[in-house]
């Protein structure tokens, strides 16, 4: 069998070989190991625990609760570094992954995922609901929501994972694992195929199959990918979670953690295992528009004029009621505005640049483009919680096992927080810049790709759109702290 | 090739970790009072003390079994440890925050130096007073600070160009 050696090229000569994860000393002998994700998970789970013990039982000031201080300060800045810097290691360390795997040695699902489910949209629409829940219950400032939402998380997965055939609940439900899938888009790391000769000449294709006791047995060993991707024709990050089965199951130790140059993926349009093609998949254009809308929409939270908005909005329409209000602005926000935004780039790049093909065509195409510049907001916006809170979980621990009356770990140090804001956000423009550039790359190389009339045109739309996206994030981000939404403050 | 990588790399690292250093609190708010009673309340205080102004949320609790009274008024007073000014005085304004009773004081500071803040409560049940001090730091940032912040990542998206100029390149048809 001959796999497509464009999207998946066969490795470099020797002297460029990519650098492999796996093939380095310690790290690499760990992750190989076949209990290494459990290994991951379990410190994870109990933190997790904790979080859930203290939103309930501990204070219910934010800045003095696990739950809130770890889920959104360190959890999501932890989060979108990693996955800048290496991959998707936080969905490999899922911990909600662990009691749905513990499950499963007793219940074996036999339903498969409904057909008209298998897609982005339910877990587009969680996603949203997500970001809405948070805005509406104001999930950064109470321990209690906070908890209830991680509990959710875990009956989520256990319940869809308990009644459904594979990883139904991480490809098509989990909104976490989705914002992980696009954002790792951008990672430099990403699970492939050594060497696609040795693919070419395997007959069990253990990698998506499982390993069996013996060929014809159907008892599975070692599971093979639950998300449907097979490794030699498996281009990029989408829908992969890091969890190795392809590495355990492989048995010509042939799949590897290799880099690669970081959003190249995002051009490529071939068929991928899994996944499909990118053009042709509306659903998940959809969610790289929210992920990079609502990038911005969960900034723009976090200042005054959001309040503003809010207000005004209420007045003019006589509502009383947060809710709708909040609805019409997340409407605003994840629909009108890319509608507008990208729709008349799409028509001016049809209509004027002579680019193929229809506006909507256009639109799903080119909205991948705009995922550096997304992700840049949110690594901004998170990396600014992250960094000047950092060391804010010390206290909070300390708090915490004093209050369960073991004050082991000293007393609290409360003056312990981060670092300097002058410190931080330039880093936040320098995410912002680097998202930016990320994405006129990829316009750039899109437009040309194309062959447009007048590509110079098209790529200067789409251009447009980047650095108006850019702008609005830089504007966020250079609002004064005190308008910032912190626990305390808003 | 991989030397000049490795230095830029290494240059930045550098450069990161000699920006990381700071003396005195710049950032979110942070407590200076953790459950202290005062009268009927136990009052915990969190600080943004910028110079310029400052920010200082006032969060009030129950005794265990006890009810916050409704007329409780917070005073925050300010001044140098130096001696250089006299006490001023500011008073909070009740901002309550998902049913929990809270204020909020927003203080000038003229300079970088130790204050000491002196917080008063007052109700019908009862009042006190409890003092810190806190460091008064700038908000912001030196002239060359943003520029030497931002040359890593200035040097990552060069890098990032080059690499996609160059396979881009690379997977260009031969012309010859």
């Amino acid at each position: 069998m001959l796999y497509d050696r464009q999207t998946n090229p066969p490795p470099p000569a020797e002297d460029s070989r990519p650098f492999d994860l796996l093939r380095v000393p310690l790290v690499g002998n760990l992750l190989r190991r076949r209990h290494a994700r459990t290994v991951l998970q379990i410190p994870l789970f109990v933190v997790a625990a904790l979080m859930i013990l203290h939103g309930f039982f501990g204070p219910q000031l934010a800045p003095k609760n696990l739950a809130t201080t770890l889920s959104w300060v360190h959890f999501r800045g932890a989060l979108v570094l990693a996955l800048l810097l290496a991959g998707n290691f936080f969905c490999m360390a899922c911990p909600f992954m662990l009691p749905r795997n513990l499950a499963r040695r007793f219940v074996t699902p036999r339903r498969n995922w409904p057909r008209a489910l298998r897609n982005k949209w339910l877990a587009l629409a969680l996603f949203v609901g997500v970001l809405f829940a948070y805005e509406l219950f104001d999930l950064w400032g109470s321990p209690l929501w906070t908890a209830w939402l991680v509990v959710a998380y875990f009956a989520g997965a256990l319940l869809i994972d308990g009644l459904f055939k594979h990883a139904s609940f991480c490809k098509f439900v989990c909104p976490l694992g989705q914002f992980n899938f696009v954002a790792s888009t951008v990672s430099p790391l990403e699970v492939k195929a050594r060497d696609l000769n040795v693919c070419e000449g395997c007959r069990t294709k253990d990698c998506i199959r499982g390993r069996r006791e013996r060929p014809e047995s159907p008892v599975v060993i070692q599971r093979g990918c639950e998300l449907a991707l097979f490794q030699p024709r498996k281009t990029g990050n989408l829908d992969c979670t890091f969890c190795l089965d392809c590495v355990q199951a492989c048995p010509h130790d042939n799949v590897g953690i290799v880099s690669r140059l970081p959003a190249e993926e995002l051009l490529t349009d071939k068929m991928r295992s899994g996944v499909g093609i990118l053009s042709k998949r509306r659903d998940l254009s959809a969610l790289a528009v929210v992920f990079t809308f609502g990038a911005l929409l969960n900034a723009f939270g976090m200042v005054s004029p959001v309040y503003a908005l809010e207000g005004w909005l209420a007045r003019a329409l006589r509502l009383n009621h947060e809710a709708p209000v909040l609805g019409l602005v997340f409407a605003l926000f994840l629909v009108v505005e890319p509608l507008l935004l990208l729709g008349a780039a799409a028509w001016v790049s049809t209509r004027w640049g002579g680019l193929r093909g229809g506006v909507l065509q256009a639109v799903v195409r080119y909205s991948y483009a705009l995922v550096p510049m997304g992700f840049g907001v949110w690594l901004a916006h998170y990396g600014f919680h992250f960094l000047t809170g950092l060391l804010t979980f010390i206290p909070v621990a300390q708090s915490a096992a004093a209050g369960a009356g073991w004050p082991v770990l000293g007393e609290p140090l409360w003056r312990l927080t981060g670092l300097p804001e002058r410190v931080v956000y330039p880093l936040e423009l320098g995410f912002l810049g680097l998202g930016l550039l990320g994405s006129l790359l990829l316009t750039y190389r899109l437009a040309v790709e194309d062959e447009a009339r007048r590509r110079g045109l098209v790529f200067a739309t789409w251009a447009a759109l980047c650095v108006a996206l850019w702008v609005s994030g830089f504007w966020l981000m250079s609002q004064p702290m005190e308008m910032r939404g912190t626990f305390l403050g808003n | 090739m991989k030397a000049r990588l490795r230095t830029v790399v290494l240059t930045n690292l550098l450069l990161l970790a000699c920006g990381t250093s700071a003396s005195a609190h710049e950032g979110p708010p942070y407590p200076i009072l953790v459950d202290k009673t005062l009268g009927p309340c136990v009052v915990s205080v969190w600080s943004d003390p910028d110079v310029g102004t400052g920010t200082f949320f006032f969060i009030l609790d129950p005794p265990p079994g006890g009810k916050l009274p409704e007329d409780v008024r917070v005073e925050l007073g300010v001044r140098p440890v130096s001696g250089r000014l006299p006490e001023a005085v500011y008073a909070a304004v009740r901002e309550d925050q998902g049913g929990r009773m809270q204020f909020k004081a927003l203080v000038p500071f003229d300079a970088q130096e130790l204050w000491r803040v002196r917080v008063r409560l007052q109700s019908a049940q009862g009042g006190g007073e409890a003092e810190t001090d806190v460091e008064v730091t700038p908000p912001g940032y030196g002239r060359w600070d943003l520029l030497i912040y931002l040359l890593p990542f200035a040097a990552v998206g060069a890098l990032w160009l080059r690499a996609l100029v160059k396979r881009r390149n690379r997977a260009r048809p031969s012309t010859t």
